[in-house]
């Protein structure tokens, strides 16, 4: 076997090996909080409703909308639940108003925005200098 | 040219039709962004996962061509099983619209860029599969030396594609392995797999257009080939950083990300120092128009997604811009810059062996190329401005997202602007290549049984004028000996009127 090749078969299998153990040493153990059941339905409903389209979670998404990993910790669990049952107009807009949620959806939405405001992000997003909103 | 190449004609056509497509609907969404309260027939969430899922499955299906047409040409050989390239390009051609019509219809998973329902992604992975069975078992029975970087970076690439595809089958119930899951496609899928597969193809092409010499590229192919694996797997980190896992992928992701500029880097000194440039004025308008595209893929490597993805993957500057349009432009820049026109300039080669370019459609064509070019860089301009307003206003000064979107609706409106000069662009060079190819239309979707009867038929139609030689030959013979008779007879007149 020519040396290149051995040596570009060895890279991808080492990279492999390291990439899938660190993967594995970072969500294993007491690493990651398990999800609850109530968060872990409410995350059902987030994907069914498409949200990531327009939001972000970790930052990942569609950046029109705003991310909202943090978004418990800013405005609460009534806060949220008067925002999704009552949808007020979209920025931008005079009419169209953000996407209407039944009680029950957004008690599924909010328990998972609940549980992923408890995840360590290491300070991301950075809180802007005058906020001091977000807990 | 190989059997399993003319198969290959279909999935090159394909991606066309899906690339022309891609445009108008993406151009509908800038479009709502800024008009929110207008009424739009697709509503953003299923157009944004139409946008998504088309821009991956157009490139996806062009480049599964282009293996299928340059890989017999570099093992010398067909490929084992002609008839699993034709239910190949059936499989995922029929997925891929029954993918994007689910998603229009509100069909949704989401999970941004993997929203197809699953049994349509184990269709998907089956695709994956059957291509990675017939390159497998092509390579192994070739009689070329295993060692050839173009069939190694093919091979090796196919097979990566679906290990890192069946993870992502279904979602996962915690948001960080969700999100780590994800990213085996979105990224690896994209600077891995098909980084591997595009250097093969792209090296492949180049030693066959413009006479790259396959002995001085096959050093740097490989050495391209080992940082992609390292850089590839390793600089998904920078993925990772914020979704809720150990610091120090902070580390992984910054280190391996920037050695991913280096692939990019040698892929350009290999490209200038095999390829002889000075012969592209004596090209064919098809291999102009191939080089011209290529070039593009090169150029948007080195800048939209080498240097500014290493700027954005710096984890103290990702802080900041991450979760922001800059991370758009960055997506745009670099998974139609670089994969987009390598995809168009393959599948552009490939068709034109089939068809012909007049001199008016090569004249289209560079305009075409111009429009995506000016477009896309509006594009990315815009998107750039918005994203860096984003940043500011929501992690400096603390801006809300109702006064945020106020502020960058100006550089959203460029981007907008961009967005239909591109569309253009697709749009002429989609209608180009459909109409030059329209007359052979029927032999692009011939199956490969239908070939093997072309060739019995095209043999009978030749029987005739053969026979009709044959008979003039000997009517010829016969002429000859007679006019050999009379000249002995001549000759020998001659001799007895001297004596």
């Amino acid at each position: 076997m020519d040396f290149r090749l051995k040596g570009f078969l060895a890279a991808m299998l080492a990279s492999l090996a390291v990439f899938s153990w660190l993967i594995y040493y970072s969500t294993t153990g007491d690493r990651l909080k398990p999800i609850p059941a109530d968060a872990k339905q409410g995350k059902r409903i987030f994907q069914q409703k498409a949200c990531v389209e327009c939001h972000t979670v970790f930052g990942n998404g569609g950046y029109s909308g705003g991310d909202l990993t943090k978004i418990y910790g800013k405005f609460g669990s009534e806060g949220l639940k008067d925002y999704l049952t009552h949808p007020p107009v979209i920025s931008g807009a005079k009419q169209r108003r953000h996407e209407h949620l039944t009680k029950e959806e957004a008690d599924g939405i909010i328990a998972y925005f609940d549980f992923i405001n408890l995840i360590n992000t290491i300070e991301w997003p950075p809180r802007p200098m005058p906020d001091d909103k977000i807990r | 040219m190989f059997r399993s190449q003319h198969l290959s004609y279909k999935y090159a056509l394909t991606a066309y039709v899906l690339f022309g497509l891609q445009g108008l609907v993406a151009t509908g969404g800038a479009l709502e962004l800024i008009f929110p309260d207008v009424v739009f027939p697709i509503s953003f969430k299923d157009g944004r996962a139409f946008h998504l899922n088309i821009s991956i499955f157009w490139p996806l299906i062009g480049m599964m061509g282009a293996i299928y047409f340059f890989f017999c040409q570099e093992a010398e050989q067909e490929f084992y099983s002609q008839k699993l390239i034709n239910v190949n390009f059936w499989l995922l051609s029929s997925t891929t619209v029954l993918i994007l019509g689910s998603l229009l219809l509100g069909f949704n998973e989401g999970r941004e860029y993997l929203e197809a329902i699953w049994p349509l992604k184990l269709a998907v992975a089956a695709s994956t599969l059957l291509l990675s069975f017939n390159l497998l078992r092509t390579y192994l029975a070739s009689a070329i030396p295993r060692g050839r970087a173009t069939l190694i970076s093919m091979v090796t690439g196919s097979l990566t594609l679906i290990i890192f595809y069946l993870p992502n089958i279904v979602a996962h119930s915690h948001p960080t392995v969700d999100e780590i899951t994800k990213f085996l496609v979105v990224h690896v899928w994209e600077e891995m797999s098909l980084e591997l597969i595009g250097t093969g193809v792209l090296s492949a092409l180049l030693i066959k257009v413009m006479g790259a010499e396959r002995r001085i590229t096959e050093t740097s192919i490989y050495l391209d080939l080992t940082f992609v694996a390292l850089a590839g797997i390793l600089g998904t980190g920078h993925h990772y950083y914020w979704i809720g896992v150990p610091a120090f992928w902070l580390w992984i992701g910054g280190i391996f990300s920037a050695m991913q500029v280096l692939p990019a880097i040698l892929l350009l000194y290999a490209t200038g120092k095999s390829a002889r440039f000075t012969n592209f004025f004596s090209l064919s308008y098809r291999d102009k128009i191939t080089a011209a595209l290529v070039g593009c893929s090169i150029f948007y490597h080195i800048f939209g997604a080498s240097f500014l993805g290493l700027f954005m993957a710096y984890p103290p500057m990702n802080h900041f811009v991450h979760g922001t349009y800059i991370t758009s432009a960055h997506s745009h820049l670099a998974l139609f810059g670089v994969f987009g026109f390598l995809v168009l300039a393959v599948c552009f080669y490939i068709l034109f062996t089939k068809a012909i370019l007049t001199q008016k459609m090569y004249r289209w064509c560079w305009l075409a190329i111009f429009a995506l070019n000016a477009g896309l860089l509006t594009m990315g301009i815009g998107l750039l401005l918005a994203g860096g307003l984003q940043a500011y206003c929501w992690r400096v000064i603390g801006l809300g997202i109702g006064e945020t979107n106020q502020l960058i609706r100006p550089y959203l409106f460029i981007r907008m602007l961009g967005g239909i000069i591109y569309s253009a662009g697709s749009m002429l060079l989609t209608f180009i290549v459909v109409k030059s190819i329209w007359p052979n239309i029927k032999a692009i979707f011939q199956t490969e049984g239908h070939l093997a009867k072309i060739k019995c038929a095209d043999l009978q139609h030749i029987q005739t004028p053969l026979q009709d030689l044959v008979q003039k030959e000997k009517e010829a013979k016969h002429l000859l000996l007679r006019i050999k008779c009379l000249l002995q007879k001549l000759l020998l007149l001659e001799k007895k009127s001297k004596h």
